[in-house]
């Protein structure tokens, strides 16, 4: 039978420490990842999903009446205010539109002959405002800001636009104060620092081990697949628990991220690490427990970072996935980590809302455990 | 005496790839004994399901009387293993590597550090010992293993293949190693090999294997004794042998050929087995040509091995057809 099940505290212990000599003797191994996920955070953090600035914008007028003046004194105030737009002055729609085709401007708001008159009457007035729709998020930002600017008080319509209800306003009201994108980032790095781990410690080193033939020796002695699956989930986690906790430690304050909630909150996320990182290592273990070529868990890291990263709702909310994705996304839990740890860190709920996601994540790491032992061969 | 390892119709398939067929033998203890076979033989196949690695398709083995397919936990408690390939953890220290083996084993901290110190200087080691093997030369990392291999005192201990690659300094501190071991004459040593000088040395029997079968089996003299074909003798003279020497040679009756290994030297093959002393010495002093001396050249080894095993290459395919079988980890 290739599965032993005998089980020591002393060999498992000593395998563990073993595997944690080595990391320590490997330091530089460490660096990237810690470092990657900081360098996600900031990067992504900073180059996507924020509020947008200095979009070029053409204006062009070709009403003289006091409400054509009205329009360009709001976009103005949106330029200067909130730096939004960066206005510029085109003399007809044709040469506004061909510079928009050429890249100088995203959107091209035009004030048609007549604007004036069908405003002062009551009757509708309606805005020109072309986008270029290849950039959809800037597109949408300047359809979105317009209509707001203009839904108050003036009651105009963009030309491809449903109409505005004329005097109604929306104020919006953050329930959990401000949060910027890259606090929005944060669970989702811890997640991806955790991931890194669990490839390097579950996935690469361990088949190179087994290549190098430092399993065959282990293998002849009294160490069963327990005391050897165990001893190397032990030092992952030790390894997942230091990273997770560091890449914690400074996303939050790169992201100046207040803690709400306190020490509960940081008990609460700690124990998000470990559930997700035990989860994660002893599911490298068992997609690894058999492989023996040193390529195999290099080429599946892309692959794995794909399909378990991305649909966790670290990057977009979840609700929107198609449903195939979001079924996908159930299976890992990487889904449930982000959510929680979200839950925790930027809304200080406590435990009760996020004891689901820990239960999955703990029914997830012993399913894994299982498959582990039972898949990790005691013979070649 | 009693037997350390019985084997019996031992056997291993890999799909239809018969690796090791039907193989019986058995192995006193404290015996030193030798598994000698061409690549893709069955040699690592065989050591490998002695030491629990591999299930044995069909037969049985038993080592130290527990069977290596059903009592595997008792059989690894009894065994020490130096498998073929180099599994030294680089990263640990010499000590560091005794010490996590020790463990594995059960024994107490203060058992492992005397323990470790012993089997250190035994193999030369104990200066290295606070270095990463990662720095060792093949050499030193050999000796290494056959002292993590020795850590808990087993009672069989199986070398796949120890000297392999090694400078001959490096092969001689090991075969010094081995025979030490023997001295002391408690410890049954299995040693996979295909060096005909490491076997003569060092194995009081043999076993040839090939092609999964064993073709012969037995101490290194009679394995010798038993290969049929001529007896050789070379006679080395003062002067150069010049031709009517030679002819003459060619006439004696107990000689079926003489030809020149060297301008002082010839090389004489003989119809049986009695050597013609007197007559040599005769034509010598006749033909004013002292001989020096005369050597009775006596098959080898490697004789033998040749004798049982072909000359021809067939490792290619066997080895290919072992490496698409084998499961993973295999190689």
């Amino acid at each position: 039978m290739s599965f032993s099940t005998g089980f020591s505290v002393s060999r498992t212990l000593a395998v563990a420490e073993r595997d944690l000599r080595r990391f320590r003797r490997n330091g530089t191994l460490l660096i990237p990842m810690v470092l990657m996920p900081i360098i996600y955070l900031v990067i992504l953090g900073k180059s996507m999903g924020g509020d947008l600035k200095h979009l070029p914008v053409a204006v062009v007028v070709q009403d003289r009446g006091a409400a054509a003046d009205e329009v360009v004194n709001r976009l103005f105030i949106l330029a200067q205010s909130r730096e939004l737009f960066r206005l510029g002055s085109e003399p007809d729609p044709t040469t506004a539109v061909d510079r928009l085709r050429a890249g100088d401007y995203k959107g091209v708001v035009v004030v048609p002959p007549g604007f004036s008159e069908h405003f002062t009457r009551g009757e509708p007035a309606l805005l020109g405002v072309v986008v270029d729709n290849t950039d959809n998020t800037s597109a949408a930002v300047i359809e979105g800001e317009l209509r707001a600017a203009f839904a108050s008080g003036m009651g105009p319509r963009a030309a491809s636009a449903t109409a505005a209800v004329p005097g109604v306003q929306v104020e919006r009201v953050d329930v959990y104060g401000h949060k910027d994108f890259m606090q929005y980032l944060v669970p989702g790095v811890i997640a991806l620092a955790l991931f890194f781990v669990a490839m390097l410690a579950g996935g690469i080193i361990l088949v190179d081990d087994r290549a190098r033939g430092i399993h065959e020796g282990y293998f002849v002695t009294p160490l069963s697949s327990l005391d050897l699956v165990l001893g190397l989930t032990l030092s992952a986690l030790t390894l997942s628990m230091i990273i997770g906790s560091g890449v914690l430690g400074a996303a939050v304050l790169i992201a100046r991220l207040p803690l709400i909630g306190g020490l509960s909150t940081l008990v609460l996320a700690e124990g998000c690490i470990l559930l997700l990182g035990l989860g994660l290592v002893l599911f490298m273990f068992t997609l690894m427990a058999r492989v023996s070529n040193p390529l195999t868990p290099r080429a599946l890291f892309g692959i794995l970072n794909v399909v378990t990263f991305f649909p966790s709702g670290a990057l977009y909310p979840t609700e929107s996935y198609p449903a195939w994705l979001n079924g996908l996304s159930q299976v890992f839990p990487m889904r449930y980590a982000v959510h929680a740890l979200r839950s925790l860190l930027l809304k200080g709920v406590g435990f009760g809302p996020v004891a689901h996601d820990f239960l999955i994540m703990a029914l997830f790491a012993g399913t894994m455990l299982v498959l582990a032992v039972t898949m990790f061969k005691r013979t070649l | 005496m009693t037997q350390a390892v019985v084997v019996e119709g031992l056997t291993k398939r890999f799909g239809d790839f018969v690796a090791d067929d039907a193989l019986s033998f058995t192995v006193d203890q404290g015996e030193i004994f030798g598994i000698l076979g061409p690549n893709g033989a069955g040699k690592s196949t065989l050591i490998r399901m002695l030491n629990t690695l591999l299930k044995p398709s069909a037969g049985r083995a038993l080592v130290m009387g527990h069977d290596v397919a059903t009592r595997t936990a008792q059989v690894r408690r009894e065994i020490g293993v130096i498998p073929q390939a180099n599994t030294v953890d680089g990263d640990l220290t010499a000590l560091e590597s005794l010490d996590l083996y020790a463990r594995f084993y059960g024994m107490g901290r203060r058992e492992r550090k005397q323990r470790a110190h012993e089997l250190l200087q035994a193999v030369g080691l104990w200066d290295w010992r606070d270095k990463a093997a990662g720095t060792y030369s093949g050499g030193m990392r050999r000796r290494l293993e056959i002292a993590r291999g020795l850590i808990h005192r087993p009672r069989v201990f199986f070398l796949d293949e120890p000297t392999t690659g090694l400078d001959p300094q490096s092969r001689r501190v090991i075969w010094e190693l081995l025979e030490s071991l023997r001295a002391k004459g408690d410890l049954t040593i299995l040693i996979c090999t295909h060096y005909m000088d490491e076997a003569d040395r060092l194995c009081d029997r043999l076993a040839i294997i090939d092609h999964g079968k064993i073709v012969a089996l037995g101490t290194p003299a009679e394995l010798k004794r038993n290969v049929p074909g001529e007896e050789m003798l070379t006679i080395a003279f003062v002067q150069e042998i010049d031709d009517e020497l030679l002819a003459d040679l060619k006439k004696l009756p107990e000689v079926r050929e003489a030809a020149r290994e060297d301008p002082h030297t010839a090389r004489l093959i003989l119809e049986g087995d009695v050597v013609p002393l007197e007559a040599i010495t005769d034509l010598s002093r006749a033909r004013k040509n002292k001989a020096r001396g005369i050597t009775l050249v006596e098959p080898t080894l490697e004789d033998v091995f040749i004798y049982y095993t072909g000359r021809g290459l067939r490792d290619e395919a066997t080895e290919g057809a072992y490496r698409y079988v084998v499961p993973s980890m295999m190689r």
